[in-house]
């Protein structure tokens, strides 16, 4: 059985949609919020995924001899393991290549047929700034067309593309907590010229307004708490489906673990805070409300 | 106790009423009501009773004169004193006023609830004062589904429960008949010994003359307050 309450709220037709309403906003809240941990965490990933690492396009003449080859990448490794701030540099076999293109060429497509370039994956100490004008320079004087891919380009567009929608998002969960605060300010007022008659025969055997507001606010928390802990466990099931159907994605394109344990609890207490929201807004509405009426 | 030395508990001094810019509803009102007294309020309908009854628990402002309130001038009190004085006032109102939802235990205990009292104490003196107007039986009915006579009863045990120093009752015995009538005002007597300055608005001549306390008559929005009735015997 419900608490007893002075005030007949949870018999109200402008309150007993609440609890959906309050669920559908919790829902739609909860997907934000992880959509924008999750893009953080995917540019963050990105960012650190890449930083650090260089690639050198070594291309081969059509004319080249095998040994010629091998010859120009051992040239080219030398030089970029001389370079201070290079911590290694390895030239990725055909094979690994060919796995890394399979997706676009089809398997067994055979390799010594395409005019490839060799590619040098190159890592650098952490936090080195190399001037790479001057190491193309010197790769270019052993090694002539050498070009140095440092992934500045690409990786700064996927980030601005990431950062974006985050802010996206946020701007979404500033929307929905705007329509939720003016909701609950509309129904408190609504409720309150309801029954104006027992606030006013409150008032009279001697109640506070702290003791009406009161009323409201345990009303307002129960209403929120019901609501958003069954939107939020939706947004739950929604966010495990996704992750579940798009896991092979994962795998190549996002970066595992797209939410980590401490982006799921800031979810799951979402519902707590989204009820304590709730109470405060409904006692701050319902005590200016009642220093206006009487 | 001698009436000159006693402090008043409420003070009228050419207090009139109007509501917007309509005649006045009471006129050149002047009375002073001493602690522990036991005042009628009698006058035809529309004589203005109930507005003096609301001026007195501060639900009314006059447009004019002073009205003083266990000695504090009314218009000086702020709004957030308004509830603490107001717990000093018990009020049974004309229509009753009970909130619909709420049980007769929760109706009467209403004010020690707004009050802050342990609920044990709560169970313990509502329990007992609704014993004591017999309905006892009726603890857990909503009051839709009493009668007009436990529906007053109920306004008046919510009224007396938090033992007000002034009790205000607008007509309080119109819905039963004279034999719970008489029974009531033995409980607002009883009351009355016990320190609480009643007042009740009624125009039941036979409790008027049965239990003879003095009378405020209002006519025509004016008072003429007349000397006790004499007592009939019973």
């Amino acid at each position: 059985m419900a608490e007893r309450n002075d005030l007949p709220l949870s018999e109200d037709a402008s309150t007993r949609l609440m609890p959906w309403i309050v669920g559908v906003m919790a829902y739609l809240a909860a997907i934000a919020l992880a959509a924008a941990l999750m893009l953080s965490n995917v540019a963050a990933e990105w960012s650190r995924g890449l930083e650090g690492t260089l690639t050198v396009q070594v291309p081969i003449p059509e004319a080249d001899t095998a040994e010629q080859t091998d010859a120009r990448i051992v040239a080219a490794v030398r030089i970029l393991l001389k370079t201070p701030g290079i911590v290694s540099a390895r030239p990725i076999p055909l094979a690994e290549v060919a796995t890394m293109l399979e997706p676009w060429l089809g398997a067994g497509a055979k390799m010594s047929d395409l005019p490839l370039p060799r590619v040098i994956d190159v890592r650098m100490e952490e936090g080195a700034r190399l001037d790479l004008t001057a190491l193309s320079h010197k790769l270019n004087e052993t090694v002539p067309g050498a070009s140095i891919e440092d992934h500045e380009q690409w990786r700064s567009t996927l980030i601005v593309l990431f950062r974006s929608m985050e802010v996206v998002a946020f701007i979404v969960i500033v929307l929905i907590g705007t329509v939720a605060f003016s909701a609950i300010v509309f129904t408190i007022r609504s409720v309150l010229a309801v029954h104006q008659e027992i606030v006013e025969v409150l008032h009279l055997i001697g109640a506070q307004n702290a003791y009406i507001a009161e009323q409201f606010q345990k009303h307002a928390f129960r209403v929120t708490l019901k609501g958003s802990l069954g939107g939020t466990a939706f947004a739950f099931l929604t966010i495990l489906g996704i992750l579940f159907l798009t896991r092979d994605l994962e795998a190549s394109l996002l970066p595992a673990s797209a939410l980590a344990y401490w982006h799921w609890l800031v979810l799951a207490l979402l519902p707590i805070a989204e009820s304590y929201g709730a109470m405060v807004t409904a006692r701050i509405t319902i005590l200016r409300a009642l220093r206006r009426m009487f | 106790m001698d009436e000159e030395t006693a402090t008043s508990v409420v003070q009228f001094e050419n207090v009139g009423v109007r509501y917007g810019t309509g005649p006045e509803v009471l006129s050149d009102i002047t009375f002073e009501l001493p602690d522990s007294s036991f005042h009628f309020v009698t006058g035809p309908s529309g004589a203005g009773k109930s507005s003096l009854l609301k001026l007195m628990y501060l639900a009314l402002r006059p447009s004019r004169g002073l009205i003083s309130l266990f000695g504090r001038n009314a218009a000086g009190i702020e709004r957030d004193e308004l509830p603490m004085i107001r717990r000093q006032i018990g009020v049974v109102f004309q229509n009753f006023r009970l909130i619909d939802h709420l049980s007769t235990f929760d109706n009467v205990a209403l004010p020690l609830r707004v009050a802050g009292a342990a609920e044990s104490m709560i169970q313990k003196h509502v329990g007992e004062l609704l014993r004591w107007v017999g309905l006892a039986d009726h603890l857990e009915a909503k009051p839709p589904t009493l009668s007009g006579g436990q529906q007053q009863r109920v306004a008046i045990a919510r009224a007396v429960i938090g033992r007000p120093r002034l009790l205000l009752a607008d007509e309080p015995t119109g819905n039963v008949d004279d034999q719970i009538a008489v029974r009531l005002l033995y409980l607002f007597e009883e009351l009355n010994r016990m320190g609480t300055t009643v007042v009740i608005a009624t125009h039941n001549e036979f409790l008027v003359k049965r239990f003879g306390h003095a009378q405020l008559h209002l006519e025509d929005g004016r008072l003429h307050a007349r000397p006790p009735a004499k007592k009939t015997q019973s």
